[in-house]
């Protein structure tokens, strides 16, 4: 997860079902879809501008839609971390650990492993 | 201390975050300890080259997608590293979050796994491990645009790759309870069916 979290801060209020972001005279579908470019952004830390954020905000606010769209991306978010972490098998720490220390002795190469032309 | 405690002391911390995203990019356990080892040594061997101080992590993971990139090439018949953009054909769209709760962690591999290797590469760096825009188009070699628009894809086919299991899932133990309910009547019917049958 990246550091830097941003709080979208969701609406309280019932929004709309319509989505008001961006341009009006597009499809509601590609607003909606603008937006959660948006929101994609902010989500991962990728903008700290606050007129970014605060039309993230103001869009969230009025398209239940683009709601529910980002709700299901943060936990989404928390299903990937939840589920898709393991860790590396302990044999294969001290295999990489043995052979790291056989190449600095100079008893083995890269090349005795990877053989470049195979 | 020798150059290999010197790296191992500030690489090893990184195994589990590389190992993790080599079991779904080879979506093999033993494919992703061969592609972590191979990371390991030749970034030991390049290490000399590595500026210190820059990032460290990015840089294994950028030994990593190369190494794979190998991998691929030597095997080449392996159909999920195919770097095609295909779209999972899906159906139905989720309107909420709350199908994401029952879900196992079978299921969400599964699903990863049914993602366009192209589109999986850039979830798992910028969602899994954190990595920023720019950091993912750096060690996939890509623009940051890319990265967007795969990214975007990604996490649209994911959402709805998932569900469809738990749509599909329900209807299955919808059907279970209904064949439980109606299963006397249907065994009555078969035994009626039989006698009549049987009947001289």
């Amino acid at each position: 997860m990246n550091d830097q979290n941003v709080d979208l801060n969701f609406p309280t209020s019932m929004p709309s079902s319509s989505c008001s972001f961006g341009n009006t005279n597009i499809a509601e579908n590609e607003m909606c879809e603008q937006a959660q470019n948006l929101f994609d952004q902010v989500m991962d830390g990728e903008t700290q501008n606050s007129d970014i954020v605060s039309a993230a905000r103001q869009t969230l606010a009025e398209c239940e839609k683009c709601q529910n769209a980002l709700d299901i991306q943060l936990k989404l978010r928390e299903t990937m971390n939840n589920h898709l972490r393991v860790a590396a098998p302990q044999n294969l720490r001290i295999e990489i650990s043995a052979n790291l220390k056989r190449m600095d002795l100079g008893k083995l190469d890269i090349t005795d492993f990877f053989p470049p032309n195979v | 201390m020798s150059d290999s405690n010197e790296f191992e002391n500030l690489a090893m911390e990184y195994m589990d975050q590389l190992y993790s995203t080599a079991k779904y990019w080879t979506r093999s356990e033993a494919d992703a300890a061969d592609l972590v080892q191979e990371t390991y040594l030749r970034a030991f061997k390049g290490f000399g080259g590595f500026e210190k101080g820059t990032n460290l992590r990015a840089w294994l993971f950028r030994i990593m997608k190369n190494a794979h990139l190998n991998m691929i090439r030597k095997e080449k018949t392996s159909p999920q590293t195919q770097d095609v953009e295909e779209e999972v054909a899906i159906n139905l769209s989720p309107t909420n979050a709350s199908y994401l709760d029952t879900l196992t962690s079978k299921q969400v591999e599964d699903a990863i796994s049914e993602l366009p290797q192209s589109q999986k590469e850039a979830l798992l760096l910028v969602e899994l491990e954190g990595f920023s825009y720019k950091e993912a188009a750096d060690i996939l070699s890509i623009p940051v645009g890319t990265i967007m628009s795969r990214l975007s894809r990604a996490r649209k086919t994911l959402a709805n790759v998932l569900y469809e299991y738990v749509r599909k899932e329900n209807l299955i133990t919808k059907d279970t309870e209904n064949d439980k309910h109606s299963g006397n009547d249907k065994h009555s019917e078969k035994e009626v069916l039989q006698k009549k049958i049987e009947a001289p």
